[in-house]
């Protein structure tokens, strides 16, 4: 059994005339201890499919319409509240993209990981518990950080603290949310170490959300790309980096600017990703896709298993 | 990112905590200080009133009627309190030459309790029966103004402080879960807010007040009234909080509680309202007056506190009629204090305001 399995997920926000599809039929799997990379353009559905797992997305204004989001083998689109708070931070932790904004900025950053360990390992909230968490992601003299406020310390140790308060509880699933996203680019590579180190040490599972193709190759085992609320392409990501499949994971990896390219200009994908609420009809990438052919706009492509381990919703990926 | 290493100059470099910064900013704000200093030097008095009035609030001379205040006067290196004589006529006295007493120190006197509850005799300062210290003058009944305007104060000062914090507790509480579930209980309670808010508060005050028995003891309106100011004060400070709660919800901080399965309450209690703190420390502080007020205004309607007890707005009916007025202006006395008082919070409170505001300097 695997530890998350999302299947068929339809969610709206609104309801009835109003209905905007938010996420539309998405499925994938996350083993234990496996870490599976969410990419995709902003707006594409990657947060919310990811905060879905907890329930996180308020209801109204979003609605679940179908499919089923199992964790450990039971459905928390079926949970009640207080189920669901057990699940939040005991099961699925979370580490947002702007650390700085996470922390409450009003309180001790040692009281705050103590929080977390209240909340799910009462036994263990003290601050020799606190200061072994901080000492795990590598805060240099624990002893005395317990006392500062969030905005006494760098973004990087910020992000190091929310990930102390996500691992307080032991999760089997940790998901980072653009983790790195307001960082600089040294304290990403630092972060992302930290993260990878620690999945060794513990064990637990990774659901990384990112639009950044480059920590794809370091972290992922697996990749799920997203396209305006669907996931067009799901896939090892050596195999994925290595021969993209879809035209829009195609068209994702030749706008990464290379180092050593002939090209003047970036290249990117012409168009925008269409608003929700306003999806073309058909392949929903079908306006900005090179080789989209008239049949392409007509009905909503499958997403189908061509190789082993490998889905794609496009009926002519063979075509360059 | 090294932690300040434990030498002497490592302390420099330890960023402040919020609240030393807010402190800080305080001091430099002297008006503030100076606000606060009496506010704390009242409050003080207030909790020793016993010991510093030299008479006890019921205690009446009667040959002393509408006596003009006395004060004590240096007479070589003593401290001396002359004696007066009444004249015939309409309450006219006269001082007596070469008739003084000496003021004595820690004297005994009459029996009050200190704290509410701790028998005791000990006065501050004292002299005998026929040399009275009256430093603010007698009321009609000849009753000690300067006393019973202590005795006042312990209800009057502690009226808006306990108001507030009732009131405060409401208005957080109800603003907080208000704006965190926003929707249709945002909708409820907030037209409920109006509602309390457009009914003009002194008739609401009244009726409110009619609501009670008539002949209740002192404690009893005591807390009356301040269940009664705290019912119509605590909406316009749930509008406020529920406006804060409704931008503070939004916050990553509080998705990241959530999504460490913190219960709702807890994270309004725990992470909404402490970040409100700092305006509710200055719109406390500010408010504190209208509470004040509204004892006196309770007082002087007859309605709140009743004789022989002492509030400062009860002892300010005395000073109703003209006639009293004109011919004995110390019975303003408690209007003094109320003055004093209202404007040290004012001072206070926009000090406060500067200094939590991170904008100013």
């Amino acid at each position: 059994m695997n530890l998350l399995e999302i299947k068929n997920l339809k969610m709206d926000f609104g309801k009835n005339a109003e209905a905007l599809r938010a996420i539309d039929d998405v499925s994938f799997t996350i083993g234990a201890g496996e870490t599976v990379c969410l990419v995709g353009e902003s707006g594409c559905g990657k947060t919310v499919t990811a905060l879905s797992i907890a329930r996180l997305v308020p209801t109204p204004p979003a609605n679940y319409v179908g499919g089923e989001i199992l964790l450990n083998g039971r459905d928390t689109l079926k949970m009640s509240a207080r189920e669901l708070q057990q699940i939040r931070g005991g099961v699925v932790s979370y580490v947002f993209q702007d650390p700085g904004a996470s922390l409450n900025p009003v309180f001790r950053i040692g009281n705050q990981i103590k929080e977390s360990l209240k909340l799910h390992k009462p036994e263990k909230a003290n601050d020799a518990e606190v200061i072994r968490l901080l000492k795990l992601v590598g805060i240099p003299a624990p002893e005395s950080r317990i006392k500062n406020y969030p905005f006494e310390m760098s973004g990087g140790m910020q992000q190091r603290v929310m990930i102390a308060m996500a691992l307080a509880s032991e999760p089997k699933l940790l998901v980072a949310d653009e983790p790195t996203t307001a960082l600089d680019v040294t304290i990403q590579a630092q972060i992302l170490d930290l993260l990878s180190e620690l999945k060794q040490r513990l064990g637990m599972a990774i659901l990384l959300i990112t639009h950044n193709l480059g920590i794809v190759g370091d972290m992922a085992d697996r990749v799920a790309v997203m396209y305006a609320g669907q996931i067009v392409e799901l896939s090892p990501a050596r195999e994925l980096l290595r021969r993209p499949l879809h035209p829009y994971t195609r068209a994702l990896m030749n706008s990464v600017p290379k180092l050593r390219g002939d090209a003047d200009r970036l290249s990117a994908i012409p168009g925008n990703v269409p608003r929700i609420g306003n999806f073309p009809p058909g392949c929903r990438f079908a306006p900005r896709c090179p080789i989209a052919r008239l049949e392409c706009s007509e009905k909503i492509p499958e997403l189908l298993e061509v190789e082993p381990g490998r889905f794609v919703r496009c009926p002519f990926w063979k075509n360059e | 990112m090294e932690a300040a290493a434990p030498t002497p100059n490592a302390e420099a470099q330890i960023a402040l905590s919020p609240w030393q910064i807010f402190w800080r900013r305080l001091k430099r704000r002297r008006i503030a200080m100076i606000g606060g200093a009496i506010l704390i030097f009242l409050y003080l008095v207030a909790l020793f009133a016993g010991f510093v009035a030299p008479y006890h609030y019921e205690r009446m001379d009667r040959d002393r009627y509408f006596h003009p205040p006395i004060w004590p006067k240096l007479s070589g290196f003593r401290i001396v309190v002359p004696r007066y004589e009444q004249l015939p006529g309409d309450f006219v006295y006269r001082e007596v030459p070469d008739d003084t007493q000496p003021v004595h120190f820690f004297v005994r006197g009459d029996k009050y309790q200190l704290f509410g509850f701790i028998p005791a005799s000990i006065h501050l300062f004292g002299s005998d029966d026929q040399h009275p210290i009256y430093l603010f003058g007698t009321d009609q009944f000849g009753r000690d103004i300067f006393s019973r305007l202590l005795y006042g104060s312990q209800i009057s000062l502690s009226i808006g402080v306990v108001g507030i914090f009732l009131s405060f507790t409401l208005g957080l509480i109800i603003g907080g879960i208000s704006g965190y579930f926003a929707g249709a209980t945002d909708t409820v309670i907030m037209r409920f807010c109006e509602l309390i808010m457009s009914i003009p508060a002194l008739y609401l005050i009244i009726s409110l007040r009619a609501t009670f028995p008539p002949g209740m003891s002192s404690s009893q309106v005591y807390a009356m009234i301040i269940i009664i100011l705290s019912c119509i004060g605590w909406a316009g400070m749930a509008r406020v909080i529920r406006g804060m709660t409704l931008s503070l919800r939004e916050q990553q901080f509080v998705l990241a509680a959530r999504a460490l399965g913190q219960s709702n309450f807890k994270i309004i209690v725990r992470h909404i309202l402490p970040n409100t703190l700092s305006y509710v420390i200055v719109a406390a502080t500010l408010s504190v007056p209208y509470y004040i007020l509204g004892e006196v205004v309770l007082s002087f309607l007859g309605v709140g506190i009743q004789e022989p007890q002492a509030s400062w707005g009860n002892m300010l009916t005395a000073a109703e009629d003209v006639q009293y007025l004109q011919n004995y202006p110390w019975l303003l006395a408690p209007s003094a204090a109320i003055f004093i008082t209202v404007l040290a919070f004012n001072f206070l409170g926009d000090g406060l305001r500067d200094a939590a505001d991170t904008k100013s300097l």
